[in-house]
């Protein structure tokens, strides 16, 4: 029995114009997304190379290591592309230096603010907007249309059990919409390949991950609008009361509760952060005139000239040891800051997420871009491995330019230096003698971890709407 | 006649669940968007003012100018409650002094990624998805379901003409979607007041012209349900084709423009621009250096014969050689940063155009772009507010060099330009900051909105006039059997 | 009278939750070879009736039974024995007429009928060739009624309950649908309709059933009625002119 009712569902469903147009438009956006995601994956890797190359060459066109600038770039990702999540709100670059806060600047849409208007078309967009919509128009008269039909009643005036058919129509509406969207998402990953996009065999299991996730939040919508097409009598009651549902879940809930959470656990504002660092390296730099003052009054006197090569190396050694103690200074008091306001921080994060799990397309999106490494942690991330980096770019600084002190530095040219020209003719530099920073991708432990809870969140509550739906069809009026 | 329809057609949505709860739906989105907006707004004005005070403070603190780190601060502007636009995107404020980029940093979305994953909820974007949804579930079977329903043939069997119908039925219908517009916009500006924002006159006649163009892009796709609604013979079909419209006119169409545009028009990233300066920076630094060299080489040797009274001016007025040189190369590394600057804003504006020109197909980019229009929070909004801020360190810095004579003269050099600072007197002393000229914020008048929102909207007016068009012609040939 | 009882009910009673009585102990059967119908306003229990034969409501007090079964013990056994045709008969518009049929033939047990067999029922209920093979979102109501009537048909199942099935058919296919009813009581089955058409109802049934408000008020056979004036009968009945 449960054989001919999945078959009939699965037709009804495969032949409909509503299956023929809904599904036609879901699979040119997933396509869509896809070659979007690759072109633009694409163009920033290029860009990304441009940049890394003419910041090379700018460290060759200089001849002293300490006048060079570095910066380091964020290399774009390919999985980024497909979950978008915080990336292109989190700076691109950064100048490099010994010492010093690091920054990342030039995010993509502060840059370009033309792009963050409308914001990218990724997958994510996608599953969230299109897939959830989908599952809604085939949910919400899945129970009551049929009752409309009259054909409900005749489908019960056989030896039918009510559970076989909830069943079927729960599973036969999985079947018949969630298998042809693999299609597209198939195709996808094929563009991928045949666009030479760079994965990792951990990127495809991410991807896969991402693409469970998508179709367990359409499970989610679809077992829902079941299940409310079970509770109420009439098709057009359901619809609407699925469409405020969607309209919650998909809009509302999950910017509503970033704003309620901000409301419920307070942060200081980041500028309170800022300025007390800045008032701890201005006056830092104070103290750095006061005593720099008194040292070149008392070197004056004794000595007559600043081409002397004794006063250069004295004052190399002078500004070594300023640099290594307010260095320390000022990076233990900037962690220490910056650890009591990320705390309070994490704090209000959990708020929000926690609040916004109410949707399921929230759960999905927190799922996804944990996944994709695209999360709200992925700036402190990357500041992280940066700092580590920065380690290894400064022992090299100090082996090149015998000094560390960048940050407060006094360049002394001197005039009256060598002889004849051939003794100024300094050697270029070589950008490669600079290690390279390579960002290290979360291992898939890591991923696991980060989007296991909300992975089972979704798998739950595809369980609690498919009981949902079967416990209210049981109590379902025939007549 | 047709007020007979009107009528009845207004009764018919008011009396209906489906008005009930989606008119219900909707006041409640746009209230709590303009309450959350609000909220928002007075969080970022107190922000902005401990910003500000934070920095004076720091400055009024120093004994000397040297070491004040100035910045500049865009000022929350109450409209951005309406629309937030790139407002959350781009820096809040940016370091001013010499040999200092302007530069934009710390964008709302940068520091607090958790706001950038969801993004925000403003009224703009409630009106942009929610209103238009409603505007389509009102009039998807406005024609076609009075045909299933049989209505349409008994309203035609009396004395009433095709004309008179359509009219009747859109103005009915008009009004349905406008009261709940009308009445969240009036406690909405209940909330503005109440809340204590001190919005100015300019300032309500932006809102007043965003609750204009409001009800446009709702009246926009009223028309269009009905006139899909009269092509078509099912209302399960009608409803299909709209919900497709919907998705691409909102959706997909303003992306896909700004991305193709992106593609067609490419222009070089800051990294590059930026790389670019900081090449040309090297190499006109290099090149003084080792010009200097030289000079001063040869003004040693000829200075070798002289006597040591002689020696004192005359190396005075190589120093006075050198600043002049070094006056020049400074001015051409500013002139070539202008230069480039002024290239790429070109090829920005062009690609911007085109992505906006192509976006502008769908009513959803025409009132998204008006309404950031009124806002202020417009595309443009980086580029005003960063050459306000290059006029001002034009300013301040003028300043600082008039503040700073005397005393011990000292350049610092930081990889990208050098700062000059004199240490005057003795450090306990501190400086007064009263006198230091204050970062003044674009001006962005009442004119400036409309004039910038004025386009879209009438394009916007344009689309109604077309989709009303076409629901009348349309009807006028619709099928009665 | 050696024919078996194939639809009995006995005293059938239905009070809602909200304290309507719609169904007063209502007892009457059909026998095999017989047409019963249920004659009535809308709001009589008619309707009722039938769904308390089908189990989709339980009664109050009574029992329905199918071909022996206790619809409230056995439902699902109890309707392999009974085929029926709703008062809306919308089927699947996204299917074609024979798909509909197949599917509502295979729940009704019946497994392994050729394309062939399908089309020899949709031609016995005179549905015209070229639609066999059509979707029926194109559909009149008429040839809707026929599709369904073909379903009700192909269960061959020994009680047949139709709700309201001439409603909206015209006079030739009402015709029709008569000389199917008459072929299929020639087979021995027990017909149950539920109808307000008084004419139709003498026309077509061995047995008049008069109800109003939840009762039963008089059973007549067709050779009782054949001296009465039916249509004064029941208004007399209805309005309580004669006593039950």
């Amino acid at each position: 029995m449960l054989k001919i009712l999945l078959e009939k569902e699965l037709r009804d469903i495969i032949y409909s114009t509503k299956f023929a147009i809904t599904f036609a438009a879901a699979a040119v956006l997933v396509l869509l997304s896809f070659y979007v995601g690759i072109r633009n994956y694409q163009e920033s890797i290029h860009e990304y190379e441009n940049a890394k190359t003419t910041n090379a060459a700018n460290i060759a066109a200089q001849t002293d290591w300490r006048q060079i600038q570095d910066r380091v770039f964020r290399k774009p990702q390919p999985l980024e592309i497909l979950v978008n999540g915080v990336t292109n709100d989190v700076g691109r670059t950064t100048d490099m230096k010994s010492s010093g806060e690091l920054n990342l600047i030039n995010s993509r849409f502060s840059a370009d603010p033309l792009f963050a208007v409308f914001r990218f078309l990724d997958l994510n967009f996608v599953f969230v907007i299109v897939f959830s919509l989908f599952a809604i128009l085939f949910g919400y008269d899945a129970i009551n249309g049929e009752k409309e039909a009259g054909t409900l009643k005749l489908v019960f005036s056989n030896r039918v059990s009510r559970a076989s058919f909830i069943l079927s129509k729960l599973l036969g509406s999985v079947l018949a919409l969630g298998v042809p969207l693999l299609v597209p998402l198939l195709i996808g990953c094929l563009m991928l390949l045949g666009f030479g996009i760079p994965m990792s065999g951990l990127e495809w299991v991410r991807l896969g991950m991402v693409i469970v996730a998508g179709l367990l939040c359409f499970g989610v919508f679809l077992t829902l609008s079941i299940m409310i097409s079970a509770m109420v009598a009439r098709s057009s009651v359901s619809f609407l009361l699925s469409l405020v549902v969607w309209i919650f879940s998909v809009l509302i809930i999950p910017k509503g509760s970033v704003l309620l959470a901000s409301q419920i656990a307070s942060v200081p504002s980041i500028d309170a952060v800022e300025t007390q660092k800045r008032k701890f390296s201005a006056d830092q730099r104070q103290k750095w005139l006061e005593v720099t003052q008194q040292w070149f009054s008392s070197r004056m006197k004794s000595s007559a000239s600043f081409s002397d090569s004794g006063f250069v190396n004295s004052m190399a050694a002078f500004q070594d040891s300023m640099q290594k103690v307010s260095e320390d200074a000022r990076a233990e008091f900037y962690s220490r800051l910056d650890e009591d306001w990320r705390n309070k921080k994490d704090w209000q994060e959990r708020w929000a997420f926690g609040i916004s799990r109410v949707s399921p397309t929230a759960i999905f999106q927190i799922a996804a871009m944990n996944i994709a490494g695209t999360d709200v942690g992925m700036k402190f991330r990357y500041m992280q491995q940066l700092s580590r980096y920065r380690e290894a770019f400064a022992e090299t600084m100090r082996k090149k330019t015998g000094s560390s002190a960048d940050y407060f530095r006094i360049v002394i040219r001197r005039f009256s230096g060598g002889q004849n020209d051939q003794e100024e003719k300094q050697k270029q530099l070589n950008p490669s003698e600079i290690p390279e920073f390579v960002e290290q991708p979360r291992g898939l432990g890591d991923t696991i971890a980060a989007s296991l809870f909300d992975m089972g969140l979704l798998v739950i509550l595809n369980a609690v709407f498919f009981g949902g739906a079967f416990a209210a069809f049981l109590k379902f009026d025939l007549r | 006649m047709w007020k007979m329809i009107a009528e009845k057609e207004l009764r018919d949505h008011l009396q209906s669940t489906r008005f009930l709860v989606a008119a219900g739906v909707s006041m409640l989105l746009l209230v709590m968007s303009i309450w959350m907006g609000i909220t928002h707004y007075k969080a970022r004005a107190s922000q902005y003012e401990q910003g500000v005070q934070m920095m004076l403070d720091l400055a009024s603190q120093q004994s000397n100018w040297m070491t004040v780190t100035n910045s500049a601060w865009r000022k929350p502007d109450a409209m951005e409650i309406l629309s937030n636009g790139v407002n959350s995107d781009i820096g809040r404020y940016s370091d001013i002094g010499s040999g200092r980029d302007v530069r934009l940093v710390r964008s709302e979305y940068s520091d607090d990624p958790m706001l950038a994953a969801f993004q925000f909820l403003d009224p703009t974007f409630v009106i942009l998805i929610v209103l238009s949804l409603i505007a389509v579930l009102f009039t998807y079977n406005s024609i076609n379901g009075e045909k299933e329903s049989g209505t349409l043939k008994l309203v035609f069997a009396n004395g009433i003409s095709k004309a008179e119908y359509i009219i009747g039925k859109l103005i009915g219908s008009w009004f349905a979607i406008l009261a709940p517009v009308l009445i969240s916009f009036l406690i909405g500006a209940l909330l503005i007041i109440l809340m204590g924002v001190d919005l100015n006159g300019s300032g309500w006649g932006r809102y007043g012209f965003f609750f204009l163009a409001s009800v446009l892009y709702a009246t926009c796709f009223m028309l269009l349900g009905v006139f899909v609604s009269a092509m078509t013979h099912r209302s399960s079909v009608s409803f299909l084709v709209l919900l497709v419209i919907w998705i691409c006119a909102v959706l997909i169409v303003p992306k896909a423009a700004t991305m193709l545009a992106g593609r067609a028009m490419p222009v070089p990233t800051v990294d590059e621009i930026e790389s670019r300066l900081t090449s040309y920076n090297t190499q006109a630094r290099i090149e003084f250096f080792n010009d200097m060299t030289k000079r001063s080489r040869a003004r040693f040797k000829s200075m070798a014969d002289m006597k040591p009274e002689e020696r004192q001016p005359a190396i005075a007025a190589f120093q006075t050689e050198n600043e002049a040189k070094r006056k020049e190369m400074e001015q051409g590394i500013t002139d070539y940063s202008a230069r480039i600057y002024e290239d790429y804003y070109n090829q920005k504006s062009r690609q911007e155009l085109l992505a906006f020109s192509l976006a502008k197909i769908s009513p959803a980019s025409q009132f998204q772009l008006a309404t950031m229009k009124l806002g202020g929070t417009d595309v443009g909004m980086k580029k005003r507010y960063e050459d306000a801020m290059k006029q001002y360190k034009v300013q301040y810095t003028d300043y600082v060099q008039k503040k700073g004579g005397g005393g011990f003269q000292m350049r610092v050099s930081t990889g990208r330009g050098s700062t000059t600072g004199s240490m005057t007197g003795p450090p306990q002393q501190k400086i007064d900051i009263s006198e230091m000229p204050k970062f003044k914020d674009p001006d962005y008048s009442f004119g400036t909105s409309v004039t910038g929102a004025l386009f879209d909207l009438g394009l916007l007016a344009l689309f109604n006039v077309f989709a009303f068009v076409a629901a009348f012609v349309v009807f006028l040939r619709y099928d009665m059997r | 009278m050696d024919q078996p009882n194939i639809l009995e009910a006995q005293k059938l009673t239905k009070v809602y939750e909200d304290g309507l009585c719609a169904l007063d102990h209502v007892s009457f059967s059909v026998k095999a070879g017989e047409i019963f119908c249920l004659l009535g306003d809308n709001g009589a229990g008619k309707t009722t009736t039938i769904n308390l034969f089908l189990g989709f409501l339980n009664p109050t007090e009574g029992i329905p039974f199918i071909n022996g079964i206790d619809v409230t013990k056995d439902p699902l056994a109890a309707k392999q024995h009974v085929a029926y045709l709703s008062d809306v008969v919308m089927l699947y518009p996204n299917f074609t007429a024979r798909q509909n049929l197949d599917f509502f033939a295979r729940l009704g047990g019946k497994n392994n009928l050729k394309r062939e067999d399908y089309y020899n029922v949709l031609r016995q209920v005179g549905l015209q060739e070229k639609a066999f093979e059509q979707r029926l979102k194109g559909f009149s109501k008429g040839m809707r009624q026929k599709v369904g009537l073909a379903i009700t048909i192909v269960k061959e199942a020994p009680a047949i309950i139709l709700d309201e099935p001439t409603s909206g058919l015209d006079p030739k296919a009402a015709n029709e649908f008569l000389a199917i009813l008459h072929k299929l009581r020639a087979q021995g089955r027990a017909i149950l309709i539920s109808t307000h058409d008084i004419f139709r109802a003498k026309e077509i049934s061995d047995t008049v059933g008069i109800m109003s408000e939840g009762k039963l008020l008089a059973v007549k056979t067709k050779a009782e009625l054949e001296h009465e004036n039916l249509e004064k009968l029941y208004l007399d009945y209805i309005q309580g002119k004669v006593a039950a």
